[in-house]
Parts: C-alpha cells; sequence; structure tokens
C-alpha cells in the first residue's frame, strides 16, 4: 500500500533520473550537421544497411508489396518487373532502380492523401485511412533509408510524408480541427502537387 | 512556447529566421544554440543512447532547417521545431527497435533490499518507464521529467491536449501498477 503523496514523490524522482540527460555536445552535434548537409546521408542507423546484399531484396520486396496492395489495374508482371530492375540495376545507379520501385507507393501515398484531404465519410473510414497511413509509414521509412532517397527532391518528399502520414496516423478519428490543421500543412508543402509530378502519367490510383 | 501574442523575443526570432532563410549562418547557428539543449535532452530522456541522441537531434535540426521556408510563423518556432525533432525521435526509436531489438537496452540488475525500499521501488520504477509505449513515455517525460506543459505537449505531439493529459494519467496509471501490491493506494485514495 502506498499513498499519494509518496507515490508522487518516487514518481517524480525515477522521471528525473530516467536516462538523465548530460549537457549537449553543441559543437560536435553542430559539426555533424555541417557535415551531413555537404554529404550524402550516412547516419549510424543507415550505414548498416547500405550494402547491395540487402537493398536488392528490399527493392523487390517493396515492389512486390505494392504489386500486391495496388489495384488491378496497376498489377503487374512481378518477374518481368524483377528481371528489369536485375538488368537496369547492373546497368545504372541504385537510386534509379529504387525511383522506379517507389513509384506504386508514391501512387498509394497520393490516393491516401486525396481522400484523407476530401473529408472521410465516416468514424470507419477515419480509422481506415489511419491504418492505411500506418502501413504507408512503414514504407516511407523503408525507402527514406534506401538509395531512392539520394536524390535530394525525392528525400525532401519522403520526409514530408514521412510526417504527414505520421499526424494522419496519430489523428483522433473523430477531430475535425485536427483533420484540418494536416490537411493545411499538406497544401503549404504542396504534398500532392509533388507526389504527382513524381508519377508517370496512367499510374496515379487517385485518379481512378 | 507561447503560440498566442509576439514577445520581443519573438520577434527578434522572426528576423533571425528570416536572416537564416536568405543563406545567413550566423542566425541559422543563433537559432540552433537557442533550442539544441531541449532538443538534445528530449532524445536523450527518450533513448538513454549518447550516440542516438546526438544522431537525432542532428536529424531533427537538418529537417528543420530543409524547411524553415515553409514555417509561416502560426505557431511559435520552438514548438514547430519540437514537433519536427518529437516526430524524429518517435520515428528513430522504432526504426532502431526494429534493427537493433532494443527491448534488451534496459539493464536487468537484479533488485536487492525490501519490497517496499524506496530504492528497489525506484528501480522497478525505471524499468516500468523504459518499458512503456513510446507515445505514452513521451507525454510522461516530457511533462513529469522536462517540465512541459499539456498545452505545450498537445501542440508539439499534434494531438488535442485531453488526449495529452489522458495519455499522462495512463502513463501514470501503468507505472503505479509496475509497483505491485507495494504501489497500490491507500484505502479511501483509490
Amino acid at each position: 500500500m502506498m499513498d499519494e503523496d509518496r507515490f508522487g514523490r518516487l514518481l517524480r524522482e525515477a522521471a528525473r533520473d530516467h536516462h538523465a540527460p548530460p549537457p549537449a555536445p553543441r559543437e560536435r552535434i553542430w559539426e555533424g550537421i555541417q557535415r551531413r548537409r555537404r554529404a550524402p546521408r550516412r547516419t549510424a542507423l543507415s550505414r548498416a544497411f547500405r550494402a547491395n546484399w540487402f537493398w536488392l531484396p528490399a527493392a523487390a520486396l517493396l515492389l512486390l508489396v505494392g504489386v500486391l496492395i495496388g489495384r488491378e489495374t496497376l498489377r503487374m508482371d512481378a518477374e518481368r518487373q524483377l528481371g528489369e530492375m536485375q538488368r537496369r540495376f547492373n546497368e545504372a545507379g541504385r537510386g534509379e532502380v529504387f525511383a522506379a520501385a517507389a513509384v506504386p507507393f508514391l501512387s498509394r501515398a497520393d490516393a491516401l492523401l486525396t481522400r484523407y484531404r476530401s473529408g472521410p465519410r465516416d468514424t470507419e473510414d477515419r480509422v481506415e485511412l489511419r491504418a492505411w497511413a500506418g502501413s504507408l509509414l512503414a514504407e516511407t521509412r523503408l525507402l527514406l533509408d534506401s538509395p531512392a532517397a539520394e536524390d535530394a527532391e525525392m528525400r525532401l518528399l519522403f520526409m514530408d510524408l514521412e510526417l504527414t502520414l505520421t499526424r494522419i496516423h496519430q489523428a483522433s478519428a473523430d477531430d475535425d480541427a485536427e483533420r484540418r490543421v494536416i490537411t493545411e500543412g499538406m497544401e503549404d508543402r504542396g504534398m500532392l502537387t509533388r507526389l504527382r509530378a513524381r508519377i508517370p502519367a496512367g499510374q496515379s490510383l487517385a485518379s481512378l | 512556447m507561447n503560440d498566442t501574442t509576439p514577445t520581443g523575443d519573438d520577434l527578434q526570432e522572426r528576423e533571425l529566421i528570416e536572416a537564416a532563410l536568405a543563406g545567413d549562418a550566423m542566425a541559422e547557428r543563433t537559432l540552433y544554440e537557442a533550442h539544441v539543449d531541449r532538443v538534445f535532452r528530449l532524445a536523450y530522456r527518450m533513448t538513454g543512447d549518447q550516440e542516438l541522441a546526438e544522431d537525432l537531434t542532428q536529424e531533427a535540426f537538418l529537417r528543420a532547417f530543409q524547411h524553415l521556408p515553409g514555417f509561416r510563423g502560426q505557431a511559435a518556432f520552438a514548438t514547430w521545431l519540437h514537433s519536427i525533432a518529437s516526430s524524429v525521435v518517435l520515428n528513430g526509436l522504432r526504426r532502431v527497435r526494429r534493427w537493433r531489438q532494443m527491448e534488451t537496452w534496459e539493464d536487468e540488475a537484479p533488485e536487492t533490499g525490501r519490497e517496499d525500499d524506496d530504492a528497489v521501488l525506484k528501480m522497478k520504477l525505471d524499468r516500468a518507464i523504459g518499458a512503456l509505449p513510446d507515445d505514452l513515455r513521451a507525454v510522461f517525460l516530457m511533462h513529469d521529467a522536462e517540465g512541459y506543459t499539456h498545452r505545450e505537449i498537445a501542440a508539439v505531439l499534434a494531438i488535442p491536449e485531453g488526449t495529452a493529459k489522458a495519455q499522462l494519467a495512463r502513463a501514470r496509471q501503468r507505472l503505479r501498477d509496475a509497483l505491485g501490491e507495494a504501489g497500490r493506494p491507500m484505502e479511501g485514495e483509490a
């Protein structure tokens, strides 16, 4: 048994001591920021996962996920796609291969944001959109750490998408004000325009 | 992190932002110096890992500077920056956990002493804080360790203020539950 005063005191002390931060190494962090601005992204997190052996299967997986989830009109011949991807991978840079692999993902993101902007029909629809945003968020993070993000514009697009999808995923199912704030943020950043600029004609799910 | 009436500091910050947008490196550095401590503290509180906290702090500022042209000044700069930082930290934690299986990071030191000793209870609480889901842990640490108000937490995490309060209450209840019998409220206090 414990009274509120004692519990409150223990909780404050535990909170204060949990991962008590040392002083921020300001100079080192600043130098890191400048270094990362000059060089392509190589964080402690991503370094270990950039080897070709990791990314080629990852690209194949991403493509397959896109194929499985996408609508009939976007369903592709996976074998032909993978063969083509292997050929292009051998001939060109990884970034180009991943940019191509990202198209089905971008198309689904476009469809989600378009639906979200127009307003969910009911609570069930909102819950479905939140779940959809969650699944796209996982793919966005994979792409952010992939060679597809080596293109500066594409990287910014993924970063914006990550922020927007996080907000949609975390949003309350019944809060219209929150939806308006998220939608305004999307419009400020020109999300849909930038997304659609990356999707070849005829491959947009939102236009179906 | 006041979002209402502009103060002298707000106006000075607005000038710094405009200078940074115009390519003034010193202005950018001044903005960084003004906010890096709080961003780093949040990253360290959430990760308990120096290298990762530095990495996430760098990422938060990189994103903030990249997105600075889109900052319209509707919210305070600090709120906007911490919104980006919290998103970077929470997403970073998920990625790190996936790759490194971070659950094994927490110390598994044995508890010694009586079940209701303060030291033992605090050790249990420390572990229970580390085991909270990220969203509850973020709210709890922001409020109880770093002194954010409910309004600030709501703005930073883009959630309603009521949700922030409810999440804090849930976090505290889970921590009390983690203490087992020793944490049960006294008669008449439940």
